[in-house]
């Protein structure tokens, strides 16, 4: 069903890409072609935290990356997930387990995921991620990796993640029967930092009134374009967003604005009003905390320091307070008049310091909304309490404008 | 909360196993797992957070605040970092320090986890107000928190042999109090009661059981199942067994990698890499208890039990090893149902 399911837009996006040049279309077109080629005999698939774990190490190797929780978000976008989610609850898993790991669990058990070589996570974003990865080695068969991720940046803190790179480096190279090629981990670094370059001027585009680009669209690449970080489709995406921001700046083809918010966490990714109710509103989201940047570029004569403290620099990792620095300077640069949390219930790493977020936002001034709403298991889903809430937050906006 | 006001001012609390209760003596403080009693509080953390982590807060910001020197919170689980950020932020009055541990054992988390340790040492008397930590006062507080290892060590022989009659609730009576008593008075508690063990040597024809799982922190549940007519034979939580198992090396050179080295080496709670691992410890509980069954008692919310518990509970039964899954609230507002099921698991092992 997954396999058919990506067919499908492999097929209709091939089109759309050539057609119209449409950067999203473009995006899961190269998303479905990726986890396709997981599926073709003879492929080595290393599943992976895309949006946590380096990239760049898995793009120097002939390996297919495979995110289970990406996947599983793709499952629930085409309204696929629930058969899924129901295998994994017959089974024993409770409601409270995250519904993208209960999709990846019950697709697991149902043979709808390609087998790994090998899986690696990370200590963070979440507990349950780890877990799953876990689980998913023993089902599979296949050692499962975590990089334990430290919550303060110091000396020992570098050394440590840099040599469990190292040491994980080794590990894909022994699972896949090939030996790391440095001069490929070069390269890929050097990819990165383009991007990164291409993603800066993204976010100087974004601070443009009306909003060029945003909403689910920004939040969900800002995660699931990381798959793709250290090749030169990253470099291309990010590319295609950005001509299509200055072509609409240009042109002045943009959605009328009445109000700008910051979106702190994830998105639900099965069909939802969430985003018809802020278009109709007027309310743009041109940015999000996961679309800023956090660390340096990377010296790719020492590619394995820089990368860790790509990881230890994460403001998903360490204190709560990472994920608001910075803030007021970027509520004002932006033009941000308040934030929505989008607060699926399993993410307690995302919504247990929601009070924090909270009085950091009524410091600048903003209203702040906890959107409580499963990200992936529509069957939750309730699309009048979702207006009310967004509607009554709208509204607080209005009210402190006038 | 016991003791005099005085006393309390120099409690260290503490709100996971994986802390080292020997950093907390060293600095000339008295180690208190934190432990609260009251109601569990939304108004500062969402619903959806374990009833420990609520309750704890709720302790801090809603019944009257918490007496002590300080709170050491462990990085054991993403609720548990989160109520480190809440902390820091309102409650003001008690400082928060903060200890990250490692999910894994290799010799370089280990060795991670050592120079964290090392830092907490240095941070923990400055910001409290405490004796500064050398070598020598460490060595002390590991001889001593080795000591009542050795001395719980007996007591759960104790209660897992067949030769004897050793109630689980008084075990679990005795790591309770464990969780507040000064080391001295806890030794001599222990003490106590294995001479009372060795007087009354009284096989029991009772269902064997193994209490597993997070945090147990009421006796309820203990006392539910014996109860029921069957005998609570181990305690493999984190404020049983998992808590004493394994002594810290006294003489080794670097005190800190020797207290890093027992702490992530010691049998592993739910939140550790390692499902096999916890599966092997638990089985090996289980047979050396000659268990009839194994109860496993997670809290609600609790993340590192969740994803665990439906695999343990399959592993388990492949084994032969009847296995049944209860969720508290910490609370334990669900007794009546809770002990229903208990009463149904242990009928059928009778």
């Amino acid at each position: 069903m997954l396999t058919t399911m990506l067919e499908t837009i492999e097929q209709r996006t091939a089109v759309a890409s050539q057609e119209s040049g449409s950067p999203m279309a473009l995006w899961l077109h190269e998303w479905a072609r990726l986890l396709l080629r997981a599926y073709e005999p003879g492929r080595r698939v290393v599943y992976v935290s895309a949006y946590a774990f380096p990239m760049e190490i898995l793009a120097a190797f002939d390996v297919v990356p495979f995110d289970f929780e990406l996947t599983s978000g793709l499952m629930g976008v085409m309204g696929g997930a629930v058969p899924s989610m129901e295998e994994a609850e017959n089974r024993g898993y409770s409601l409270d387990v995250c519904a993208f790991h209960r999709t990846a669990l019950g697709a697991s058990y149902l043979e709808e995921f390609p087998k790994p070589e090998l899986l690696i996570t990370t200590s963070h974003y979440c507990d349950g991620k780890a877990k799953t990865n876990e689980i998913l080695g023993m089902l599979h068969g296949r050692e499962s990796l975590l990089l334990q991720v430290p919550a303060a940046v110091s000396k020992e803190s570098v050394r440590y993640v840099e040599k469990q790179l190292r040491d994980i480096t080794g590990k894909i190279g022994e699972a896949v029967g090939q030996s790391p090629d440095h001069d490929r981990l070069k390269a890929a670094v050097r990819s990165s930092n383009r991007a990164r370059q291409s993603h800066q001027v993204m976010l100087e585009l974004l601070k443009h009134r009306p909003a060029p680009w945003g909403g689910s669209e920004l939040i969900a690449f800002s995660i699931n374009g990381l798959l793709f970080s250290g090749t030169e489709v990253k470099e291309r995406l990010n590319d295609a967003f950005m001509v299509a921001m200055q072509e609409r700046i240009e042109s002045g083809r943009l959605r009328p604005e009445k109000h700008r918010i910051y979106w702190f966490a994830w998105l639900p990714v099965y069909a939802s009003n969430v985003f018809e109710i802020l278009k109709e509103r007027e309310v743009s989201v041109p940015l999000c905390e996961t679309f800023r940047i956090h660390s340096d570029e990377i010296d790719e004569y020492d590619p394995f320091e820089g990368l860790a403290l790509q990881c230890l620099r994460n403001p998903f990792v360490g204190p709560g307070t990472r994920r608001t620095e910075g803030l007021e300077e970027i509520m004002d640069d932006y033009h941000l008049e308040g934030a929505v949390l989008f607060a699926t219930p399993a993410c307690k790493q995302a919504n247990t310091a929601y009070t924090l977020l909270r009085d950091t936002l009524a410091r600048c001034g903003g209203p702040f909304l906890m959107l409580d709403m499963d990200i992936c298991d529509p069957r939750n889903y309730s699309a009048g309490q979702t207006r009310t809430r967004l509607e009554a937050f709208v509204e607080l906006l209005e009210q402190r404008k006038h | 909360m016991t003791g005099t006001i005085q006393e309390r001012s120099r409690d260290v609390l503490y709100t996971c196993s994986y802390v080292p209760e020997e950093i907390i003596l060293a600095a000339g403080f008295r180690p208190r797992r934190f432990l609260p009693g009251g109601p569990a509080t939304d108004a500062f953390i969402h619903p959806n957070t374990c009833g420990y982590v609520k309750s704890i807060l709720a302790a801090a910001l809603e019944h009257g605040g918490v007496q002590a020197a300080g709170i050491i919170i462990a990085n054991s689980c993403d609720a548990m970092r989160r109520l480190y950020d809440l902390w820091s932020e309102y409650v003001r009055p008690v400082p928060a320090l903060f200890l990250d541990v490692p999910k894994k054992t290799d010799a370089d988390s280990i060795a991670m986890f050592a120079a964290e340790l090392k830092r907490l040492a240095e941070t923990l008397p400055t910001t409290l107000s405490g004796r500064g930590i050398d070598s020598a006062s460490l060595r002390a507080a590991t001889r001593t928190c080795n000591e009542i290892r050795a001395l719980m060590g007996e007591v759960f022989s104790a209660q897992r042999s067949a030769q004897s009659d050793v109630s689980g609730t008084r075990v679990f009576d005795l790591c309770l109090a464990g969780t507040t008593q000064a080391t001295t008075d806890f030794a001599a508690d222990i003490r106590r009661f294995l001479a009372e063990v060795a007087v009354e040597p009284r096989p029991a024809r009772a269902p064997r059981i193994v209490l597993a799982g997070g945090l147990v922190n009421k006796r309820n549940v203990v006392a539910g199942i014996e109860k029921a007519g069957a005998r609570v034979v181990a305690l493999d939580t984190c404020l049983g067994l998992r808590h004493y198992e394994g002594s810290v090396e006294e003489d080794a050179p670097d005190p800190f990698l020797a207290l890093a080295r027992r702490y992530l080496t010691k049998p592993g709670c739910a939140r550790m890499q390692g499902f096999e691992e916890r599966l092997r410890w638990t089985k090996g509980v289980a047979d050396e208890a000659r268990a009839d069954g194994i109860v496993f008692c997670s809290l609600k919310f609790c993340d590192s039990c969740v994803y665990d518990a439906p695999m343990l509970n399959e592993r388990f039964r492949d084994l032969g090893i009847p296995f049944l899954w209860l969720e508290h609230d910490y609370e334990w507002s669900g007794l009546a149902q809770l002990s229903s099921r208990v009463e149904a698991f242990i009928e059928l092992r009778q």
